[in-house]
């Protein structure tokens, strides 16, 4: 059999490569303040590889192509926006940090964050188990690199962390692929989802397979048991770094788990949403209980993040287009309420110094009211409460997981988040209802005000008006192989 | 019928623009919000023309919504779907027909006159922009609320403007009786919003939709009579709370402590008709009940008198016009209550030039008397205050329904439809009331404008500024004719609305001249009686009072409905309150909070300290984890 060579629904990766190759090049022939041209070279990938994507809404081709490795559905096309949306705020934020502080600034930042968004966009299309575990690396490598770019002792440490573990979960990953190749021969996710249909008997090694895949991607999407790394890495990584990676990580392993579990193990969805289940609720659990104990705000994002990916996983136990639906649009407005929220954290800060520790937003409304205003309102919204995009969200994996019988963990994602309002409540409180203590002057820079108001009326818009998207959503949700 | 069908019409070049009606005061209100500090004068500017574009746009859509047939003016301009659970959905829906046509050019229409008026009236205040900021939201959630083509959006817009409201009511609120009238606003209006909230919770229930067309078209074939009852007085309750009728009328007189443009534009010309607008909109619904109406009735008669007979009694200028206003959305229940929608909305139209125009004017004399509002400090104003005066005694007349003013057909009508369908006893009160409110008013005229000034303040009163003077004039103009809107009970006005809320009714009586002309008589008998006993010098009117003593004193307090209030229901709620926030809720349900919240806490600091840093022991975890996942698999299998 020939490839065909339709290329067109590969064109955004392309796109990207080819804008990080130019940032790699000028990287090295270039002298002097280069920051505006990378930042440029960088946004425009970035556009160009978005119009490239929005075109493909309205693909009409096969729907896998390039020998069965990229898939074409609106799936890939809303995951791969989403995606593109944190790089490109990941990329102001970023611009902005490497302003403040030069000493620690590496030109390489840019080209590494193209990458790690190339292999993010690659592993949300991919078709082909082998694609999806090549994109895992390379989006990894990136990220490895990314966390530890300044230099500093807390960076390193925690670049080799997340490496090492990234490691162990990647070789997990990958004897899951083999078992999957053992129990059905191909490695393309449409055929093994053809291969397990109607198949009698015996599961053990695809169950196995199941399991061991699930555990590689549950690593990347900062689900509990698996989840050890995050708080470390969140806290180390430069805060733009964390904004970007707690975004457009989470959306890109979340698509990837979807294809590989919806479309390639749907035929054992009645043996594999348990693990989910399971999965789903000792993040959830562990997540809000643990941010509780938190006196560093990037830990505690990081735990929330936990218990995020917990309630994403609620949604996926319906493993139907509700629970996919739900679970997008839970991406989307997770995505947009944590850039939000760790912009706010990379601009309170005193002269040029990160402040992470709670003590910094002691009455930040009385230094910026529209920072603390902006910040209350991601909070707000992680904590789930209405009118904002968290709280559509919530309703709508709870809803998913009610429709599929799992009423247990829908109510003890209720509890949890009961809980976990103390968190966010506390900084809410530490912002408007105490006075400041010293004399801390936030950032004025306008960049990450820009990420900010972003972030901030996406969480509003999808929370007033969610009807905007949810065609969006449920049309990305059916998918197509 | 009520709610005949209507064909809704293809979407036209100037018809869709009507999303820009409510958006262009919310994008202004966003503004001012944002950068009203910055714009200074501009602010108020940039406010009144966002209202004024939108009073011109209502313009020309409603012109070319009365260019189809009567039965095609409707027009449904579906945005956007807003919530989809399921089969459930609610669109954001605008609904313009002849009966949100009225409202929508009622509110801008006097609202932009408001808003240039109130350029004057704020100036130099320090919160100038932020002031302009929440008329605009006003305007913008009334016209949404008249405008929505479901219950759900007319809830939204019924919230916003409850919110501005409290905002408005409050806005100086560095004095704490005014943040108190605030409060008192908010929480006296929650109680029928709670009402109207469950009210939609049964429309669902019963229905599975909000929309208007399905739920009022089929009212009658799908509500039995006692759910039509209970949704019917439902709706009623949260139109109570908002038109400031019996028996939560309370909150309006003191909501007099919010600016006086606020006073006119909210408590007088738009805000509190919503309650009116919500009846005549569920009319069907109120219809297919066999109590529903009646009840409208009796509540718009017992307010119309209680608020009338209060107004005769107050001294504070803005506390007469606000018992007046309270006593007028009466009527326009009473018309209601006898299915006279039509003649509800023309009054709630006629009533709307007037009572703006006494506020505004009573604005201006407040401005022209550095503050001060105690009728008793005024007189002899018309001499120095001759545009303020003139005007306003325009509103007087028009108020007491003098011929041919607005209200002398608006009143009449309602009066001669009691007549006509056989309730002889609702006419004669009606007319005691139309004899009241002639009295009420013609005492505020008396008082401020004829007789001798009778304080410092009011010898060295001075006309008010050009922005405050011309919107007096243009609103004289419409309070004297807008009587000719509806000159008979089958007007014009009626004609429009009848395809909306259904044919006049019309049966035998006193004849229609009759009715009339006792009408007139009772209106200049009324105003020429408290000339002579105010303003000619011949009566004493102070010692007249004190011999009459106890009942201006009762009038005065509002019947004691306030300190009654306080004593039962406001005091025996707050010891309840106490009781379980200081016993029940402290020791019972706070210690179990805080019992668990410690567990809580406990559980997280073990669980923090397997978080070692060291990747070692993460990787166990990991281990361990992998490890149950497996044996989880494997029991399955």
């Amino acid at each position: 059999m020939t490839p065909d060579l339709d290329l067109v629904p590969f064109v955004p990766e392309l796109v990207l490569v080819a804008a990080a190759i130019v940032g790699l090049l000028y990287e090295a022939l270039a002298r002097g303040p280069r920051y505006p041209v990378h930042l440029a070279v960088a946004l425009a990938g970035i556009v160009v590889a978005s119009g490239a994507t929005l075109a493909l809404w309205r693909y009409g081709g096969d729907p896998t192509v390039l020998a069965g490795a990229i898939a074409t559905d609106r799936l890939a096309v809303l995951a791969r926006l989403t995606v593109l949306g944190a790089a490109f705020c990941g990329l102001l934020l970023g611009t902005h940090a490497i302003e403040r502080d030069p000493a620690a600034a590496r030109g390489e930042f840019f080209p590494l964050l193209l990458f790690a968004t190339t292999g993010m966009t690659l592993i949300v299309a991919a078709a082909d188990l082998i694609v999806v575990f090549l994109a895992l690396e390379v989006l990894s490598l990136s990220l490895y690199v990314l966390t530890g770019l300044p230099g500093r002792r807390a960076a390193s440490e925690a670049s080799l962390k997340y490496f090492l573990l990234g490691a162990f979960s990647s070789a997990f990953f990958l004897y899951g692929v083999a078992m999957v190749y053992g129990a059905t021969g191909t490695t393309r996710i449409p055929e093994i989802a053809n291969a397990l249909v109607g198949r009698t008997g015996e599961q053990g090694l695809a169950l196995l397979a199941a399991a061991l895949l699930l555990i590689g991607l549950g690593f990347k999407v900062s689900a509990a048991p698996f989840h050890m790394w995050t708080p470390d890495v969140y806290q180390g990584a430069p805060t733009s770094v964390t904004a970007f990676m707690s975004a457009a990580t989470k959306v890109a392993a979340f698509a990837a788990l979807i294809r590989v579990f919806d479309v390639g193990l749907q035929a054992l969805r009645w043996d594999w949403t348990p693990l989910v289940a399971a999965l789903a609720a000792v993040s959830v659990v562990l997540g809000s209980v643990l941010a509780i104990a938190q006196a560093d705000v990037k830990r505690m994002l990081a735990y929330s993040s936990v218990a995020h990916a917990g309630f994403i996983l609620t949604g996926l136990t319906a493993s139907n287009a509700d629970g996919i639906g739900a679970s997008l649009f839970y991406l989307i407005a997770y995505s947009a309420m944590t850039i939000g929220s760790f912009a706010v954290v990379g601009v309170t800060t005193t002269r040029g110094e990160d402040r992470t520790d709670l003590d910094a937003y002691r009455g930040l409304y009385r230094r910026d009211p529209h920072l603390a205003a902006a910040m209350a309102l991601f909070l707000v919204s992680l904590a789930g409460v209405p009118p904002t995009a968290g709280f559509i969200a919530k309703v709508g994996v709870f809803g998913a997981a009610i429709g599929a019988g799992y009423v247990w963990l829908a109510l003890l994602g209720v509890l949890a988040s009961v809980a976990a309002a103390y968190v966010y409540l506390r900084v809410i409180v530490l912002m408007f209802m105490v006075e400041p203590e010293e004399a801390l002057v936030s950032d004025p820079a306008p960049l990450p005000r820009i990420a900010i108001a972003i972030g901030a009326a996406i969480v509003l818009v999808l929370g007033l008006f969610p009807g905007l998207v949810t065609d969006l959503v449920r049309s990305a949700a059916v998918l197509r192989w | 019928m009520v709610g005949a069908e209507l064909t809704s019409a293809a979407v036209t070049p100037t018809l869709g623009l009507l999303w820009l009606v409510p958006a262009l005061p919310l994008a202004a209100a966003a503004v001012n919000l944002f950068w009203g500090r910055r714009l200074k004068r501009a602010a108020g500017w940039l406010a009144s023309a966002a209202v004024g574009a939108a009073f011109v746009l209502s313009a020309l859509v409603v012109a070319e919504l009365f260019r189809l047939p009567a039965q095609e003016r409707l027009f449904v301009q579906h945005l956007f779907d807003w919530i989809r659970v399921g089969a459930f959905r609610v669109g954001a829906d605008l609904r313009l027909d002849a009966l949100s046509a009225t409202m929508i050019l009622v509110v801008t229409g006097v609202g932009t006159l408001i808003h240039v008026y109130a350029v004057g009236y704020m100036e130099g205040d320090p919160r100038f922009g932020r002031f302009f900021a929440y008329l605009n939201l006003f305007v913008g959630a009334m016209l949404l609320l008249v405008l929505g083509g479901n219950y759900l959006l007319l809830y939204v817009g019924w919230e916003g403007v409850g919110l501005c409201s409290y905002l408005l009511i409050g806005f100086w609120f560095e004095e704490v009786a005014n943040a108190n009238a605030a409060k008192k606003a908010f929480v006296t209006t929650r109680i029928g919003d709670t009402a109207m909230l469950v009210g939609l919770a049964f429309i669902v229930w019963r229905f599975g939709t909000l929309d208007f067309d399905p739920v009022l078209g089929r009212a009658g074939a799908t509500l039995t009579e006692g759910a039509a009852t209970a949704i019917a007085l439902l709706l009623l309750g949260g139109a109570i709370g908002k038109s400031a009728q019996v028996p939560l009328h309370v909150w309006l007189p003191d909501a007099m402590a919010g600016p006086t443009p606020v006073s006119a534009l909210i408590h007088a010309a738009t805000m509190v008709t919503a309650g009116v607008y919500l009846v005549v909109r569920s009319a069907p619904i109120f219809e297919a009940s066999p109590v529903a109406l009646p009840i409208v009735l009796v509540v718009g008669l017992v307010t119309m008198l209680y608020a009338g007979t209060s107004a005769l009694a107050q001294t504070d200028i803005k506390r007469v016009l606000a018992y007046s206003t309270i006593s007028q959305l009466g009527y326009m229940f009473m018309a209601a209550g006898m299915r006279a929608y039509a003649a509800a909305m023309f009054l709630l139209v006629a009533h709307a030039f007037y009572k703006a125009l006494l506020f505004l004017g009573a604005g201006s004399v407040i401005h022209g008397m550095h503050g001060e509002q105690d009728l008793r400090a005024m007189g002899g104003l018309l001499r120095r205050m001759p545009v303020t005066s003139a005007t306003t005694l325009v509103g007087v007349a028009a108020l007491a329904g003098v011929p041919p003013l607005a209200a002398f057909f608006a009143k009449d009508q309602i009066l001669e439809i009691a007549n006509h369908t056989g309730r002889p006893l609702v006419w004669a009160l009606g007319s005691l009331g139309a004899l009241v409110s002639a009295l009420y008013v013609g005492r505020l005229a008396a008082l401020a404008f004829l007789g001798r000034a009778r304080s410092r303040a009011a010898e060295r009163a001075h006309e008010s500024p050009p922005t405050m003077a011309l919107p007096l004039v243009a609103l004289a103009v419409g309070a004297a004719a807008a009587g000719a809107l509806n000159v008979v009970p089958e007007g014009r006005l009626a004609h429009l609305l009848e395809p909306v809320v259904g044919a006049v009714p019309h049966g035998e009586g006193i004849p229609a001249w009759a009715l009339s002309t006792l009408g007139g008589l009772i209106a200049v008998v009324g105003l020429a009686a408290t000339w002579v006993v105010y303003a000619s010098g011949r009566v004493d009117h102070e010692m007249l009072a004190a011999r009459l003593e106890p009942i201006p004193r009762m009038l005065g307090a509002g019947w004691y409905v306030d300190a009654a209030y306080e004593r039962f229901v406001q005091a025996p709620t707050l010891a309840a309150a106490r009781f379980i926030a200081g016993v029940l809720d402290a020791r019972g349900v706070d210690g179990l909070v805080h019992a668990i919240a410690g567990g809580v806490v406990g559980i997280a600091r073990i669980g923090r300290r397997i978080q070692t840093g060291f990747v070692r022991s993460y990787a166990l975890v990991f281990l361990f984890g992998a490890i149950a996942l497996l044996v989880l698999v494997g029991a399955r299998s």
